[in-house]
């Protein structure tokens, strides 16, 4: 199915495997930097990476002009702003983001704020709607392999006034560099390992059926697909296997090229809505609600579905498998890896075992019926749909 | 082979069918926000759906949509009583504007060849504002197109085919009474 019309992008430099840190600072000296802001968090300090980096960079001949390390859990507007001020009062020249979504989305308000001069970046929210402005070189050094934020066009900020989440979609936003190390992720328990994995599986996946799809994106939602089938259980069965760490960051990288192209679909629409009601983290949501979506988006989807067996559970079980069963047998291939999971690491499947309570669901539909993913999710669902939906995988 | 290229360009830009078209696209651009503005202004009394979602909006909200950088434009402010047209000229700035990257992709989207989905999945506009709030109007839209395009269109642009409240005819006479009694002026 060729599209009749699409656009794709990928403009940041992947620097990929072992020392790859080590390169840091030749890589930000050809981007014309001299005076780097590391931003990160509380948690990743404490955990060495922070100082990984530093001293990676360090070693090789460049300083940091300052390190800011106080980024909450869930960034806001008023965070990104303060940074900002933090940003220009030390005179730094660019941005490194260490860390999960909420350091690189923070970085990308940060972007925002800076190279455009707005005092306001509420103006800027929606899609496709920010101009270039000076330019800011930045690098994203992910901390999980999951969000694929180091690769994405998409920054969520909350507006703690509003009390709303602003939801920033625009190609300028998409880093210059992204540093893929296997030390930054070895210390990832199994199940953070295991639910980052789960949410980059379903960015694949909803990348390779989205109505935005096209054949740039499939390429790279293949790839990544093909490296979670291959990687993810090795990652959270054994924390220290550097070759599997480093196949899942890539693959999460991949996934977010993808899905920034051809965008998310009905189950990161439930899931936004299941985080902003339950509090469910986004990787659990993920896990328990992709089987289901896709057993309801079956009937529109089976033939994508069938395609994607071969990427899923491999060439073996892709030949065996009648051409009838294939799109069937690509749901299961999901289950059963969810089970594994569960078994392994207790991965939730079901969402009463994330704290969600039936009474919940109705404000869960509407929020996720209201969600910028359900345009171009490919079947029609409607509140009552979602309601069907929740109630299959509670 | 550049200059060729250019020259082609040029004689393009200056060709008159090619500008008819253009002015042609833009008059039915220009007919077809009319009649959906009017569409939704009575489907909120006529349709359920559109009136729950359209009840949903904030009170003074703006919608825009903008097609191309020198086509048509429509923009409506919610009110106690459901939509009210105002002025590009307004000085009230759009909450949420779907504003088309050309007059061309607006085209097909208006004349119902492709869906605002579709659209969105094209790159044909760029959205600015709450993407949240944008939803709740392309849903509106959507519904308005069940009622203004016939079956074998909307078979092809809509995710599901909903049943229609009232027949299309009824929508369309109630369209053309709100013209006559001046419905659908615009205001400052």
């Amino acid at each position: 199915m060729f599209p009749d019309f699409y656009e794709f992008q990928h403009n940041t430099k992947i620097v990929s495997g072992r020392y790859s840190l080590e390169n840091l600072a030749a890589e930000l000296r050809q981007l014309g930097v001299k005076k780097p802001l590391l931003l990160s968090d509380e948690g990743l300090v404490a955990a060495g990476i922070v100082r990984l980096v530093t001293d990676a960079v360090e070693n090789n001949g460049m300083k940091w002009e300052a390190v800011y390390t106080d980024i909450p859990r869930d960034s806001s507007l008023d965070v990104v702003n303060k940074i900002a001020a933090f940003y220009q009062e030390k005179g730094c020249d660019a941005l490194v983001a260490v860390g999960g979504g909420s350091v690189i989305d923070t970085a990308k308000g940060m972007k925002m704020v800076l190279s455009l001069n707005v005092k306001d970046i509420r103006q800027l929210a929606g899609c496709e709607c920010i101009r270039r402005g000076r330019r800011i070189p930045f690098a994203a050094i992910p901390t999980t392999s999951g969000t694929g934020s180091e690769s994405t066009l998409v920054a969520v900020i909350r507006d703690e006034l509003r009390r709303q989440k602003l939801e920033y979609i625009s190609y300028e936003l998409q880093p210059d560099l992204a540093v893929l190390d296997p030390r930054t992720t070895i210390t990832l328990p199994p199940l953070i390992t295991a639910t980052t994995g789960m949410d980059a599986l379903c960015h694949a996946v909803e990348a390779f059926t989205c109505m935005q799809k096209n054949p740039v994106s499939d390429a790279y939602a293949a790839a990544s697909m093909n490296l979670i089938r291959e990687n993810l259980i090795k990652a959270v069965k054994n924390g220290q296997d550097e070759k599997a760490r480093l196949a899942m960051a890539n693959a999460s990288m991949l996934a977010g090229a993808a899905f920034s192209n051809s965008m998310v679909g009905l189950v990161h629409a439930i899931g936004h809505a299941l985080g902003s009601v339950c509090m469910v983290p986004h990787g659990h949501a993920m896990t328990i609600l992709l089987p289901y979506v896709m057993m309801y988006q079956y009937p529109k989807l089976h033939p994508l579905y069938a395609e994607m067996l071969v990427y899923l559970a491999g060439p073996d079980v892709y030949a065996a498998t009648p051409e009838e069963k294939r799109g069937k047998e690509a749901i299961r291939t999901i289950m059963i890896m969810k089970r594994k999971l569960h078994k392994i690491c207790y991965l939730p499947e079901k969402l009463r075992e994330v704290g969600v309570t039936r009474a919940d669901f109705e404000q869960i539909a509407q929020l996720a019926v209201d969600d910028g993913a359900m345009i171009v999710n490919p079947a029609a669902a409607d509140k009552q749909d979602i309601l069907k939906i929740l109630e299959k995988a509670y | 082979m550049r200059k060729l290229l250019l020259m082609k360009n040029r004689m393009l830009l200056h060709d008159p069918v090619y500008r008819l078209c253009r002015q042609g696209k833009i008059l039915v651009e220009t007919v077809i926000l009319y009649v959906l503005y009017a569409g939704i202004y009575q489907l909120y009394c006529l349709d359920t759906d559109v009136r729950e979602e359209i009840s949903g909006w904030r009170l003074g909200r703006v919608y825009g949509l903008k097609c191309g950088a020198d086509g048509p434009e429509l923009y409506f402010m919610k009110t106690k009583n459901g939509i009210r047209r105002i002025s590009s000229k307004s000085r009230r700035r759009p909450d949420v504007c779907f504003r088309f990257k050309s007059v061309d992709q607006a085209f097909q989207v208006v004349t119902g060849q492709i869906s605002v989905a579709d659209a969105y999945a094209r790159h044909a506009f760029a959205l600015a504002g709450d993407i949240g709030h944008a939803m709740s109007f392309a849903r509106v839209v959507d519904r308005t197109e069940l009622y203004l395009f016939p079956t074998v269109m909307t078979r092809r642009i809509l995710k599901r085919l909903d049943k229609r409240q009232v027949p299309m005819v009824y929508v369309y006479l109630r369209i053309l009474a709100g013209m006559f009694t001046g419905a659908y002026r615009t205001e400052l």
